[in-house]
């Protein structure tokens, strides 16, 4: 609480200023002249402004915030952040709360070492959202939000949230900055699928395809029960065993994966083109290009990372070489997914070391999808010398069109969010 | 959602109404100058044109532009009128032109589409135009009007303070992702719909809590303020909006009362305190104020009669206040030590008013007196001038058990009992003079005054005492005249007023009846002479006050009379019967065909002076002022009577006035020319509770029914009382509804507002996402069904199809996977979604998009 007493900032607003102007004219005219009625206003308008002072510095001291951010959200669609507001004051209500968020974008490149998270202001395309409530009364929390879209991937530091209120004369204006340091990875952007973009990947039904236990009666066969663990769902109890034997038991099914597949992303930039970073308000036409595949290489992770019948690897050619693999896991393609949106460009990708990493991570037949802005000539000719004749390689340029059959470079209609997951259904 | 616009306007209509009234309240405070009493009328008929057809029916609003325009004009006019009045002196008349300049700006924002910066800046003109309105108008109706323009004005702010957020968080029509212009908000672009809504929903009850709330706490501080602050000068007054009254100078015109009884203003304020129970002296019957004794009787060329009072050469003209009588004065006799403190309002006379015999008791030196007619006047260079309210205290032995004494002793007593009386001090020859003075009659121009008084003496008589009474008796019962204020008769020329009044009309006011008696006195050799001021049994029970007011008014007689002639215990009270050793001696008879000095007091011989002295019980003093008054009815103007409502009024004038306007140094006293301040306003206060203590026992016991009394028959005064507790009440209530307040006792955790949490089931969650987009969020409280219901009706469009079908869908889907199985809530976000409710998600979230494609951008205001 002393540490709130101290930051509350009480500045009087421009309406403020000229009431303390009127109440001093008054004052010194009253007391000159000697009449006694412009005294009594001045008395009045003084007395105004310190119940006002008071009553604006006393609601503050007993607001108290916390910022919920979004599981996630992706780069043109609004998401929600929400606000919880509580007021500790036993007595007083707290009127007219208003909520300044600030909202910073990390630079995913240069990060100067003072760089603190709670001083966003200085970082070049800082904006604020507000929201507010208009009352909480005393001992109680309320819920407010605000919609936030953001149209370039980046991570974002959100905060110093400032409380603020100018209740209830509006003569002064009390403010409260909260730290509230957070960040929120704002993924690529979503676009839409070809109708037939399913053509251009090898489905692996039956014969070759890999093997992976999972429980739940999703789909696939029933492979066996096995002995209840922390964090199984009691629907994937099988109740007659467990009756029989005294102790919870699970099913567990056997599914057959469905696309099992690695997608490198070659994130090209020529040379003389500085990276500037997503803030930017306008891009080179070579940086969109850049944008467009990693938006293309997020809605490939999204439409099918999250299917457990999947077996997605994802690896990353940039600045930095990064792979990420995942068997279906939620946090796998979440992972997969900051990847793509710190991904930065260079006129250098180690596709070698890229290849190694696929390797690595892929195990036996996978298929590989390289996306790049280059054309498929651009690649060096033994860059898939490392894989056997059975794997399927395919370059996928932006250059060349050969991206475009894949999926389509606006975001009209793009495909649900995670949350919904309509995805792993239309993919089968 | 479709609340929202209606919840926008009702805010917008009231913070237009709220200043529409703060204009027209802060523009009535300047009515008090008659210079400038069309300016409230201007600011009135445009703060409602504004309201009306510019706010409400927006029919039509001056551009910014054409403002711009006027308001340039209007600064051309004001600097050529200051121009033309010049920039030294004549405060009044700049002040005059700033009020008007106020006043035109001020119509012309009302006349503009208002927003932020138009509020704000008719708040400071309304400031501007109390200020320049308290300079020249300090009457009480700017009191009674700052308390509701204070309410009124804080409920405003309120308003707009709620008005300025919601329009700072005011949603956006849409959150598209087309790159806008500004660098800065490239990437970034929020909107928070709920935040406005909210600010605008409560918006509308915070002027309530804001006037419940706030006013009293503003006006505890504000006391503290004004009473805490230390001053140096005392108090100047603005004159009283140029209504300075009517005094009374030594040169009074007959008709000249009678025109004063046209006004009811106050004049003076008369408080008495019984020294000994330091408490107010209640009194019976009127009470008598001289403010000027005149003794010479003029008539002009145009047969206009006059009354002047002498050029009184002598030192005593003009000397302070006697001294206090000694102890036998005050404790021998039945005299009341009594304690007058007059507040006097504006005058343009130097007259004061005084009860005689008086003295000095805490009278400071701005006050002095002429003793040989008892009355007080201004000192001349002292401060007091007379456009200031006064106050002055003195001491008074004119009462006995609540009544004024009618004999006023010649000269003052002395300090003590064995102190000669001061007129054995003074000039006997120019004492003399002024009898003789007093005797002054023409008999030529006046000659029925000598025929109608020689009537009455038929049956001689050798008291004049007895033949002034008579005198009196004729012209108030006998004589057949008539009391009038219609003066428009036709004058005879060259017959004097007096003459024709006596001799003809026998029609006047009290100046007519009060100049006949003195001449008609003075044609039988009897001095007398005629004192103007004020008659009043006006008293107001609440302050504890005698009111005197213009239509109170008089003028009287006094004669001089021998003491030998008057009873002693006469010279006490009129009630007490006379004592046979008081039986004036009727040998000594007065010659009343022969006018002279002989039955005056100052020609008795030594022996009768002595013998006098042994009688009288105010020692040293050989004659007596005797007062009549023979006007019949005691003249004046009946006032309406007002009841308690007109006594509460005027004593919050008093309170006002005493308190406020002429609040002094912070020594706590008010104007007044004393050094020591009696604690009258303990009394007052005390007489107050006395009185509504005393009310309480009358409602209780069924009273007389005046005042609160219920039992015996309507009254106004508690049905009036009975609406305004039903009226608290119910605002009471009011404000437990809106949940204003926040009392302890009557939170209630379940009453948050705001948006509700989000559901935990994604499908459901994304939906109510979609529709918080346009506004439509859950309310705690709220059943999924009811808010999927409200958001069909929302969201309905005639050219597209219903969205009731997919709600529905998908709120019973929702219901079926949170209250079927418990714990697929966790499970469902790995679960795939049937097609069915995917497409009626997309519905919605097309309809939605197509709702914020459609919407107009919000109006900003800048």
């Amino acid at each position: 609480m002393s540490d709130h007493r101290s930051s509350i900032h009480v500045r009087l607003t421009r309406l403020g200023w000229q009431f303390a102007f009127i109440a001093v004219f008054a004052m010194v005219g009253g007391a000159i002249r000697a009449y006694n009625l412009p005294l009594v206003l001045a008395g009045l308008v003084v007395a105004a402004l310190v119940i006002q002072w008071r009553w604006s510095r006393q609601t503050l001291l007993g607001v108290k915030l916390e910022r919920r951010l979004p599981d996630e959200a992706f780069a043109g669609e609004p998401f929600t952040i929400r606000f919880l507001v509580t007021n500790r004051s036993g007595w007083l209500p707290a009127w007219l709360v208003r909520i300044d968020d600030a909202i910073g974008q990390r630079p995913t490149i240069g990060v100067r070492s003072w760089f603190r998270p709670w001083r966003v202001e200085q970082v070049r395309g800082m904006t604020t959202a507000r929201c507010g409530l208009g009352v909480i009364l005393s001992r109680s929390t309320l819920t407010t939000s605000y919609q936030c879209l953001i149209t370039r991937r980046g991570r974002y530091d959100f905060g110093p949230a400032t409380v603020s209120t100018g209740a209830p004369l509006g003569l002064m204006l009390a403010s409260r900055p909260e730290p509230l340091p957070q960040s929120l990875y704002v993924f690529p952007r979503l676009l839409t699928l070809r109708h037939r973009w399913r053509n251009e990947f090898p489905a692996r039904i039956g014969g070759n395809a890999t093997a992976a236990r999972r429980h739940g009666g999703h789909d696939g066969e029933f492979f066996g029960i096995r002995g209840w663990r922390n964090g199984d769902s009691r629907r994937w109890i099988h109740w007659r065993t467990t009756a029989r034997i005294g102790e919870p038991a699970v099913r567990q099914y056997e599914q057959t994966r469905r696309f099992d597949l690695c997608v490198l992303v070659d994130a090209y930039l020529p040379s003389g083109i500085k990276p500037r970073g997503v803030i930017e308000p306008t891009m080179e036409p070579a940086e969109e290009t850049l944008e467009w595949v990693i938006s293309a290489a997020a809605t490939l992770v999204m439409r099918l990372g999250p299917t457990p019948a999947n077996r997605i690897g994802l690896v990353v050619a940039g600045r930095q070489t990064r792979s990420q693999a995942s068997g279906g896991g939620r946090e796998q393609t979440i992972a997969m997914l900051r990847q793509l949106t710190e991904l930065s460009g260079t006129d250098a990708p180690d596709l070698a070391e890229a290849i190694r990493q696929v390797l690595r991570i892929g195990g036996k037949p996978r298929d590989l999808i390289v996306l790049s802005p280059r054309p498929s000539a651009a690649a060096p000719n033994d860059l898939f010398r490392p894989f056997s004749t059975s794997t399927s390689c395919r370059w996928l340029s932006a250059a060349d069109g050969t991206l475009g059959q894949l999926v389509a470079q606006s975001s009209a209609e793009a495909p649900q969010p995670m949350t919904t997951d309509s995805a792993g259904q239309e993919s089968v | 959602m479709s609340n929202r616009p209606a919840t926008a306007s009702r805010l917008k209509t009231r913070l237009n109404v709220h200043f529409a009234i703060a204009t027209c309240l802060s523009s009535l405070t300047l009515s008090g100058n008659p210079d400038i009493e069309m300016l409230p009328v201007i600011a009135c008929f445009f703060a409602i044109i504004g309201l009306v057809f510019v706010d409400l029916l927006r029919w039509f609003a001056l551009p910014p532009t054409a403002a711009y325009i006027s308001l340039g004009a209007i600064a051309l006019y004001s600097i050529g009128q200051f121009t033309e009045l010049g920039f030294g002196l004549a405060d009044d008349k700049q002040m005059e032109l700033v009020a008007e300049l106020l006043v035109l700006v001020q119509a012309v924002l009302m006349l503009q589409q208002k927003n932020r910066r138009i509020y704000e800046q008719l708040a400071i003109f309304c400031l501007l135009e109390l200020i320049v309105a308290a300079i020249f108008n300090d009457a009480f109706i700017y009191g009674l009007l700052l308390l509701p323009l204070g309410v009124i004005g804080a409920a405003g702010l309120a308003l707009l303070q709620a008005y300025v957020v919601s329009e700072e968080t005011l949603p956006a029509a849409s959150l598209d992702s087309s790159p806008p212009p500004e660098p800065s908000l490239a990437v970034v672009r929020t909107r928070s719909p709920g935040s406005s809504q909210s600010f605008q929903r409560w918006g509308l009850v915070l002027p309530a809590v804001t006037a419940c709330v706030l006013t009293p706490a503003v006006l505890l501080l504000a006391m503290l303020f004004f009473y805490g602050l230390p001053r140096t000068h005392p108090a100047a007054r603005s004159g009283s909006g140029g209504k300075v009254l009517v005094g009374f100078s030594e040169n009074v015109r007959l008709g000249q009362i009678g025109r004063m009884l046209q006004s009811d203003s106050l004049a003076l304020r008369i408080e008495l305190f019984d020294r000994g129970a330091e408490k107010p002296y209640m009194t019976h019957g009127p009470l008598y104020l001289r403010g000027a004794v005149l003794e010479k009787y003029n008539t002009d060329y145009s047969n206009q009669g006059s009354w002047t009072a002498l050029d009184v050469q002598s030192a005593a003209a003009v000397a302070p206040l006697p001294p206090a009588p000694g102890a036998i004065f005050r404790d021998g006799l039945p005299v009341d030590d009594v304690r007058v403190r007059i507040t006097l309002e504006p005058t343009n006379g130097p007259a004061l008013f005084a009860i005689p015999p008086f003295h000095q008791l805490g009278t400071g030196p701005a006050v002095v007196s002429q003793e040989d007619r008892w009355i007080l006047k201004r000192r001349p260079g002292i401060g007091l001038s007379a456009a200031n309210r006064i106050t002055y205290p003195f001491g008074s032995s004119a009462f006995s058990n609540g009544q004024q004494i009618r004999y006023v002793p010649r000269w003052p007593p002395g300090p003590n009992s064995d102190s000669p009386p001061t007129a054995a001090t003074r000039d006997a020859y120019a004492a003399a003079r002024y009898v003789r003075s007093c005797l002054e009659y023409d008999a030529f121009r006046i000659p029925s005054a000598k025929r109608l008084a020689a009537t009455l003496l038929t049956e001689p008589t050798a008291d004049p005492l007895e033949l002034a009474t008579r005198i009196e008796d004729f012209l108030t019962y006998r004589g057949g005249f008539q009391y009038t204020l219609d003066l428009s008769g036709e004058t005879r020329p060259g017959i004097d007023p007096l003459e024709q009044f006596l001799d003809t009309d026998r029609r006047g006011n009290c100046q007519h009846f009060a100049s006949a008696m003195v001449l008609m006195l003075r044609s039988q050799g009897i001095p007398a002479r005629l004192v103007v001021g004020y008659s009043t049994d006006e008293y107001n029970l609440l302050g504890g006050y005698h009111a005197a007011r213009q239509l109170h008014a008089h003028a009287w007689v006094e004669a001089l009379i021998d003491a030998r002639f008057i009873p002693a215990d006469k010279r006490i009270s009129d009630h007490a019967e006379p004592t046979d050793e008081a039986v004036v001696d009727s040998a000594t008879v007065v010659n009343v065909s022969e006018p002279g000095l002989a039955a005056n007091g100052r020609a008795v011989d030594t022996a009768d002076r002595e013998i006098a002295a042994n009688d009288w019980r105010l020692p040293g003093e050989d004659s007596y002022w005797v007062r009549f008054d023979p006007t019949p009815g005691g003249g004046g103007v009946e006032r309406p009577s007002g009841g308690r409502v007109t006594d509460v009024f005027e004593f919050a004038q008093h309170f006002w006035a005493d308190y406020v306007v002429d609040r002094n140094a912070a020594s706590g006293t008010r104007d007044s020319t004393s050094a020591g301040r009696p604690s009258a306003i303990t009394s007052q206060y005390e007489s107050m509770f006395r009185w509504i203590d005393r009310k309480l026992i009358e409602l209780r016991s069924g009273g007389d029914g005046d005042g609160f009394a219920i039992g015996s028959g309507f009254s106004w005064v508690a049905a009036l009382g009975f609406f305004a507790l039903a009226m608290l009440a119910y605002l009471l209530l009011q404000a437990r509804h809106h949940h204003g307040f926040g009392w302890p006792g009557r939170r209630r955790r379940g009453a948050a507002t705001g948006p509700a949490a989000m559901p935990q089931i994604a499908f459901f969650a994304d939906t109510l996402r979609l529709l918080a987009r346009v506004g439509i969020e859950r309310s705690p409280g709220q059943t999924p069904l009811e808010l999927t219901s409200q958001a069909a009706k929302s969201l309905e469009q005639p050219e597209g199809a219903s969205l009731k079908r997919p709600l529905r869908l998908l709120t019973d889907a929702f219901y079926d996977t949170r209250y079927r199985d418990p714990a697929g809530v966790d499970s469902t976000a790995e679960e795939p979604l049937p097609a069915d409710l995917v497409a009626a998600i997309e519905s919605v979230r097309n309809r939605v998009e197509a709702i914020e494609s459609r919407s107009p951008a919000p109006p900003h205001q800048s």
